[in-house]
């Protein structure tokens, strides 16, 4: 009888314990922190979180999201990832995060609103601004720009630059990630019904005004990060606009550097992360909770910017990315986008940019490249 | 049948069944018309020109400086034989997603731009490849000319022939005759390859003509990843016909190219007349109406005339930049067969192939001094070379102990059971199939058709019904089907050298065995195993380090991170194509320790295999 029961209590604790604990697919930066907080979690609550750092998540999703039975109880995502995971997760029920339902910045509610239903949780936020390479701007006494200066300022800016013979700013050619933030400051490419046009007399000529850019020798391609990076900090390039998630990276570097917003009407583009929930509601709504208290340790760490009101930036460049974030372009999270844009505007800007091809018949490839996602 | 069997199921179970289902749940229609428009699409032929360019000029160069290699690692003395064996051995243990990284920064900190100029992008593409490859090769051949008996070459010493002529009439006339079924396969894997351009060019710089609807492409776009990219594209929207005809179309190009490279080694002569068809279906470039008279001279007597048309077309073509790519391959083919002064030719082949080499050692030193140093800084981006003054500074361990806290020991145990594992039942299943082969000569030719397929068609596309079938099984988060998954991806390698070894052992024994009433079990295990086993050791370290350094099964079969091999804990800190947030010092660090923990697994068992062999 004794044995009955003990074989009895030991399935019941074995099954209890299975039931209640959850798995969480993290990506990008702050593994060693999502351990800890999952840590924290099981030690206050007793209910056991995997957390699962996926080293490729666009090529992970893609399999798991056909195979829903592999999916995990929560997953970090971006928003290009969000069309495609927005078909399998289940609807955010908000006032099940109390403390925290009307507090989410509304750019990460309407990235993560799907057929009427928010489906995911915003959670942070990378934005764009430029980088400025301080000991170039001492070196030749040019003053760094002011928070409020516009295009034509920058490119007086780009012009002075280069006759003190620095390379003024740098980028990759083909990267829709900068371009669009130019796109939607001069025009509007990312329609309201969710359509995309890039086809128009705005994006015809600002992307002429980028390529006066590089005739002028002001602009640089610099196909790879690491490229860029390099001759940022040796002072080759005097500017670089590019995501704040570069900040701790610089920083750890020691590169003289300043941070400016990206001048008027440019646009800066925001990258934004979200949980999803694919199982076990229940279980993951408290964790969520539990998450969020703690999350100012991952913005200080990562120079990341919380989609929660009251979660403060604590890095001293939190002026500059706030403005950044009110000023904000929020990627569109549609198929068109994802698939499309994105992938067709890299060719279409590196063949314009680098002097191969017309304009008007790139836009049109690219057009048609994009119209078969919409 | 029974030595056959598992080889049949495991390519039946991991890329037909898969392949088919695949086909059949994305109710795939056909539509001519769509397959007719992609051939005709800009993005694929690109791909498929370049594919073909890159593979070819890969594989040979490969070949013939492995090869010269391996003929001057034996001329060494022992200790330096040892040493260059031991760098070939570490470069080649060297997972892709950990070597590419390597490579990409050293070429980062030597030039600006990588991708300024097409030639230089693809010369970039080029010489990853060749860097990467060439130790298989070089170690293959090693394997074989070290079986060879050295009154052979001091018999063509004491008739005269020189340093260059002894290899080119015996070492290099051996190493082909083994070698031709790898170069096949290691041409189509090329023309498929996804890992170099994606993590040094991005298939870039891109072209004109290659920005299509369907497709685009650029000097460095080879099939693998122009398919991965419309893969990721269009598999998220219900373009399921789309994709299905694209991928047949990728299929029957890799299958041509497979079949026209197996007739260009046995009929050169019928090789030439399919080659200017296709060519002018294709593209109908200047450069092939230019050879189109060398096709009326393409008697192989009649030499002088096709020598000169081939020279007159190569020549306009090159001064008119109306060469395709399948133009500069038979170029090759022909400066190789008809060049005049066969002798001088040989010697310059040999002395550049010699200085090919002597750059990989140096290029390889440079690497790994360059991972050492990093694994000690603390450079969480990629830093440039260091100047002798300042590299000791700052130096410490911290990499190292972060990588004990982090449990990385237990991601070196997964993978060392995932090597394992692989390379024990590869050696067993590949070893028996090619005994079949061998010994029943419709086996061979049912194998060669089994391995096509699995070249072609095995990919992420079988991904999905993979995962599907394996989560209704329950064989998710498991090692044997990762395990399978690497033993289908190296079959085709590792049934060719199998086959290749079998094949080269000398029969009288078998014939011994047999006579004295041996079965074939027996005959198998204790007779012709042990004759073929430098080979056989040089494919068991080749499925080891496929599942030691293996990737995208992991990563889409196991979701538990007690099971993560050391592939999925490296790719996060470096391999990232896209490099947001790398960590240098502990990619090193954990690089380094991969590839010790894998020399000291690997290389005493093949020694001691040897000795409980030649003991038995």
């Amino acid at each position: 009888m004794s044995k009955r029961v003990f074989l009895l209590s030991f399935l019941i604790l074995i099954t209890v314990s299975v039931g209640l604990s959850f798995s969480v697919w993290v990506s990008w930066e702050g593994e060693d922190w999502y351990r800890m907080i999952a840590k924290a979690y099981t030690e206050a609550t007793q209910t056991p979180v995997e957390i699962v750092p996926i080293p490729a998540p666009d090529q992970k999703l893609l399999v798991a999201l056909k195979t829903p039975d592999t999916l995990p109880d929560l997953c970090l995502i971006k928003s290009d990832d969000f069309p495609l995971a927005a078909t399998i997760a289940l609807p955010i029920d908000l006032p099940r995060l109390p403390q925290y339902a009307d507090r989410f910045a509304q750019i990460g509610i309407q990235t993560y609103t799907s057929g009427g239903a928010l489906r995911a949780v915003p959670f942070y936020a990378d934005t764009q601004v430029l980088f400025l390479q301080t000991a170039v701007f001492e070196k030749y006494r040019i003053p760094l720009p002011e928070p409020d200066w516009n295009i034509g300022d920058f490119e007086a800016l780009l012009a002075h630059l280069r006759a003190e013979g620095v390379m003024p700013i740098g980028w990759g050619f083909n990267s829709p990630y900068i371009f669009q933030g130019l796109q939607e400051g001069f025009g509007q490419s990312f329609l309201p019904d969710g359509t995309i046009r890039v086809i128009t007399e705005e994006n015809t000529r600002l992307l002429k005004r980028m390529r006066s850019w590089v005739t002028n020798g002001w602009f640089k391609d610099y196909p790879q990060r690491p490229g860029l990076v390099k001759d940022f900090s040796a002072g080759k390039v005097a500017m670089m606009p590019q995501g704040s998630y570069l900040i701790p990276d610089l920083d750890e570097m020691g590169v003289p550097y300043a941070l400016a917003p990206l001048p008027e009407p440019w646009r800066s583009v925001i990258d934004t992360k979200a949980w999803v929930i694919f199982k076990n509601e229940t279980l993951v709504y408290p964790f969520l909770s539990f998450l969020f208290e703690r999350m100012e340790g991952l913005c200080a760490t990562y120079a990341k910017q919380s989609l929660i009101e009251g979660i403060p930036f604590s890095g001293n460049a939190g002026g500059v990315l706030e403005r950044a974030l009110e000023n904000g372009l929020v990627q569109p999270s549609t198929r068109a986008y994802s698939e499309g844009y994105w992938t067709a505007m890299k060719a279409c800007l590196e063949l314009y940019l680098r002097g191969e091809g017309e304009l008007q018949e790139l836009l049109s490839t690219a057009q048609a490249y994009i119209d078969q996602f919409q | 049948m029974t030595f056959f069997l598992p080889f049949f199921l495991l390519i039946a179970g991991m890329t037909l069944f898969p392949a088919v289902f695949s086909a059949i749940a994305g109710q795939a229609q056909i539509r001519f018309d769509l397959f007719w428009t992609l051939f005709q699409d800009g993005a694929f032929r690109i791909s498929a020109q370049v594919s073909a360019l890159y593979a070819f000029i890969a594989t040979l160069s490969v070949f013939f400086c492995g090869t010269t290699l391996a003929y001057l690692l034996i001329r060494l003395r022992r200790f330096w034989r040892k040493a260059v064996a031991l760098l070939l051995f570490v470069i080649w243990a060297l997972p892709s997603f950990v070597s590419l990284p390597i490579f990409r920064a050293l070429l980062l900190n030597t030039i600006e731009n990588p991708i300024a100029s097409e030639i230089q992008a693809f010369c970039s593409i080029l010489v990853g490849r060749f860097w990467v490859d060439l130790p298989v090769v070089a170690l293959i051949a090693l394997a074989l000319f070290e079986e060879l008996p050295p009154s052979y070459e001091e018999s063509m010493r004491l008739e005269g022939a020189g340093t260059v002529d002894r290899f080119f009439s015996l070492f290099f006339q051996i190493a082909q005759k083994s070698l031709v079924g790898y170069l096949c396969v290691s041409f189509l894997d090329l023309m498929r390859d996804v890992n170099v351009p994606m993590m040094i060019t991005e298939g870039r710089p891109l072209s004109y003509a290659g920005f299509t609807p369907y497709g685009i492409a650029g000097a460095t776009t080879t099939l693998g990843f122009f398919l991965k990219n419309n893969l990721l594209d269009f598999a998220a929207t219900d373009s399921w016909t789309f994709l299905w005809s694209q991928n047949a179309l990728v299929t029957v190009t890799l299958l041509a190219g497979f079949w026209f490279l197996n007739r260009m080694f046995k009929r050169p002569e019928k090789t030439f007349g399919i080659w200017l068809g296709l060519e002018i279906v294709w593209s109908f470039s200047l450069g092939s109406l230019l050879f189109l008279p060398a096709f009326f001279f393409r008697d192989w007597h009649r030499r002088g005339h096709l020598r000169a048309c081939a020279i007159i077309a190569l020549g306009a073509s090159l001064i008119l930049r109306q060469l395709s790519p399948s133009t500069v391959i038979l170029c090759f083919y022909l400066l190789f067969r008809l060049f005049p002064f066969q002798r001088a030719f040989d010697r310059l082949l040999f002395f550049f192939n010699v200085a090919l080499a002597v750059l990989w050692i140096a290029m390889s030193g440079g690497a790994l001094g360059f991972l050492v140093w990093l694994s000690f800084s603390r450079y969480r981006y990629l830093p440039p070379f260091p100047g002798i003054a300042d590299a000791f500074k700052g130096l410490s361990w911290n990499n190292y102990v972060y990588l004990f806290d982090s449990g990385f020991l237990v991601n070196l145990k997964n993978s060392l059971w995932l090597g394992l594992g692989s390379g024990l039942l590869g050696v067993l299943v590949f070893s028996m199939a090619a005994y079949a082969a061998l010994k029943n000569s419709r086996y061979h030719t049912f194998a060669k058709g089994l391995i096509g397929l699995t070249l072609v068609m095995a990919g992420m596309n079988t991904f999905v019904p993979l995962v599907l079938t394996l989560d209704a099984l329950g064989g998710l988060n498991r090692f044997l089907p990762i395990v399978l998954a690497i033993l289908n991806q190296s079959a085709p390698i590792a049934f060719m050298t199998a086959y290749a070894a079998f094949r080269q052992t000398d029969p009288t024994y078998a014939e011994l065995g047999q006579i004295d009433g041996a079965s074939r079990w027996q005959l198998f295990w204790k007779i012709v195993f042990p004759l073929a086993f430098p080979t056989v050791a040089v494919l068991f370290l080749y499925i080891f380090i496929r599942g030691w350094s293996s990737f995208i099964a992991p990563l889409l079969l196991i979701s538990s991170p007690e099971k993560y091999p050391v592939s999925l804990r490296l790719y996060d800190w470096a391999g990232n194509p896209g490099l947001h947030h790398t960590r240098w010092g502990l990619f090193a660090a954990g690089a380094l320790l991969t590839v010790t923990m894998m020399a000291v697994c690997s290389i005493p068992l093949p020694a001691l295999w040897r000795k409980r062999w030649s003991s038995g």
